[in-house]
């Protein structure tokens, strides 16, 4: 049917695209929670011998100020939050709030990684409200899948967009008085930035992780993570300061029933490093002319 | 029906003209050095342009009146026109915007092309979907060094100032554009993201920011008040809410207003942008 040219050309184009579609398929994976929510592996059960890793975030030094956001140009934002101001460093008594803990890898008491484990994903939404002009809460931890409900609370529209390295990009207006909306990521990803187009200052971070072993600080800076099972863990604290945000690392054991202590500190000599996070970059507008 | 269909014509283009003759509704009051100057050259195309579509609308229906359907039973004639007509009133019309382009150019580029003259304050504006940022460089009249890099809007550093340096301590970057009255202005137009438009119809001033460009212009405001800025461009989802404000200040309380340091600046601000009004139209 075909000539010997024709079967050699169409044989070496099927090949290529097998190789092509491997190599595409094969993304390597740097630790245990970057892979997507895939269902590939073991469902885990709890055994009873789970423990907790609790800790607190401390900063050290000079606390940075909280700067007032101008927000004349939408009055519907003056008039709800009148003294609306920065929340990139919640500082109180020196305790640190909004950083995201979680594990990042670790080996289980019986040797297996936690990534070679599957977690049931909660039907629960986590809630994410456009409330004053702001995000609240400021960080929010949800696992692969979960669905976020997000509301306005405001007399005003928000544009909510989730501006991702790995999942869809996802950028949604929502009037004042609009039903709630649910979304839900697909890929594991610590940390997405979300941003109202509507209104620059505000932010928010989702950090999406396929197991439940994460937290976000409190105002007295506290943690606790929860039926963790028995195991050595890598534990990463992530704050949105400096340049692509800063994260601190911390090699845990957690006991049979126990409680593993990992308190991290942040401070004004993190400031502006670069973390090893991979976040999007800032929006660059070269400036060729002058004046 | 063909007598209804020419009477409708010329209604209409009564009404027409009536609506620019009544001046009903017409622009809001001019509040800038050029702004009558920008009437004035509108005003004379307007004439122009009006005594034009006045007189071919008028021909229209004539020669709708005249060749309506009839009894009569003559046979239609093909007409091949008149080369020589022709030929006249299309170097009228040519002569004749070509004149109001050639008279209009000078007051835009006066604005556009000109250099800002001695004594102006300089403003730089950075928009981006979906607001406006006003960088004012402080009392030093320097402004500070920005870095593209620097960005990060949830810390307010909308421009990306750099805070180490020492001529950035007195800037300021709010979302209002604060501006003397009597005394010559320049802004620096700059975008972030996509092409944006600056336009405050009362000073009779419009320009496109556009990315990757810094565009100078200067303009003279006339009268204090408070005056809605406006996004002319359309720039995405959110246009529409695309909003800030111009407030134009006597000078000394301009001049008391910038200089103020960074954490006074914003509240002062907020405080004068509540005592002025809108202008009521």
């Amino acid at each position: 049917m075909f000539s010997k040219r024709a079967r050699l050309w169409l044989g070496l184009i099927a090949t290529l695209s097998l190789l092509s579609l491997a190599s595409s398929c094969g993304g390597a994976k740097t630790d245990d929670n970057t892979n997507t929510g895939d269902k590939s592996g073991k469902p885990f059960v709890a055994k009873g011998d789970e423990g907790t890793i609790t800790g607190k975030i401390s900063y050290t030094g000079a606390a940075p100020e909280a700067k007032k956001i101008d927000t004349s140009a939408d009055a519907a934002c003056t008039a709800k939050s009148p003294n609306l101001t920065t929340e990139d460093w919640a500082i109180k008594d020196g305790k640190l709030a909004n950083t995201y803990v979680y594990i990042k890898s670790g080996t289980l008491a019986d040797g297996s990684k936690i990534g070679d484990w599957t977690f049931e994903t909660p039907a629960t939404p986590a809630a994410l409200d456009q409330n004053g002009c702001h995000y609240k809460p400021h960080v929010l931890g949800v696992m692969v899948n979960q669905p976020i409900t997000i509301t306005n609370s405001d007399p005003t529209t928000h544009n909510i967009h989730f501006t991702p390295k790995n999942n869809p990009d996802w950028n949604q207006s929502q009037p004042n008085g609009a039903a709630s909306m649910t979304h839900k990521l697909a890929v594991a990803e610590v940390l997405i930035p979300v941003k109202c187009n509507q209104h620059p200052w505000m932010k928010s971070y989702v950090g999406v992780t396929k197991h439940p072993f994460f937290a976000v600080s409190a105002e007295d800076g506290s943690f606790t993570i929860k039926g963790v099972p028995p195991g050595k863990y890598t534990v990463v604290a992530w704050h949105e300061g400096g340049a692509n945000g800063t994260e601190k690392t911390m090699e845990v054991t957690v006991p049979a029933k126990g409680s593993a202590p990992a308190d991290f500190s942040f401070g004004a000599s993190a400031l502006g490093q670069p973390s090893s996070l991979q976040m999007l970059p800032a929006i660059e507008f070269p400036m060729p002319m002058k004046h | 029906m063909g007598r209804v269909l020419a009477i409708a014509i010329w209604i209409i283009t009564l009404g027409s003209v009536w609506m620019f003759v009544s001046k009903r509704w017409w622009f809001p009051e001019a509040i800038s050095e050029h702004g009558p100057r920008v009437d004035s050259q509108f005003m004379i195309t307007i004439i122009v342009v009006g005594v034009a579509f006045a007189a071919a609308q008028i021909g229209l229906g004539w020669v709708v009146w005249k060749f309506r359907d009839t009894a009569s039973t003559a046979r239609a004639t093909y007409s091949h026109g008149n080369n020589r007509l022709e030929v006249v009133w299309t170097v009228v019309t040519a002569v004749i915007f070509i004149s109001l382009a050639i008279m209009g150019q000078k007051v835009w580029a006066s604005l556009h092309l000109h250099a800002a003259p001695p004594g102006s304050y300089t403003i730089e504006v950075v928009a981006q979907q979906f607001s406006w940022n006003f960088h004012y460089s402080g009392k030093d009249t320097v402004f500070g060094r920005t870095d593209p890099k620097l960005i990060d809007d949830s810390a307010l550093n909308y421009v990306g100032l750099d805070d180490t340096d020492p001529n950035a301590k007195d800037d300021s970057v709010v979302s209002t554009l604060v501006v003397p009255v009597n005394r010559p202005v320049e802004l620096i137009l700059k975008s972030k993201d996509v092409t944006h438009s600056f336009f405050v119809p009362q000073l009779r001033f419009k320009q496109d920011l556009v990315p990757g460009m810094a565009i100078p212009v200067h303009f003279t405001v006339t009268k204090t008040g408070k005056y809605e800025i406006a996004c002319a461009e359309l720039c995405g989802m959110n246009h529409y809410k695309m909003k800030s404000y111009m407030l134009v200040l006597p000078e000394n309380e301009f001049s008391e207003l910038i200089a103020l340091p960074q954490d006074k600046f914003q509240a002062r601000k907020d405080e004068l942008l509540n005592k002025y009004q809108l202008p009521q139209y």
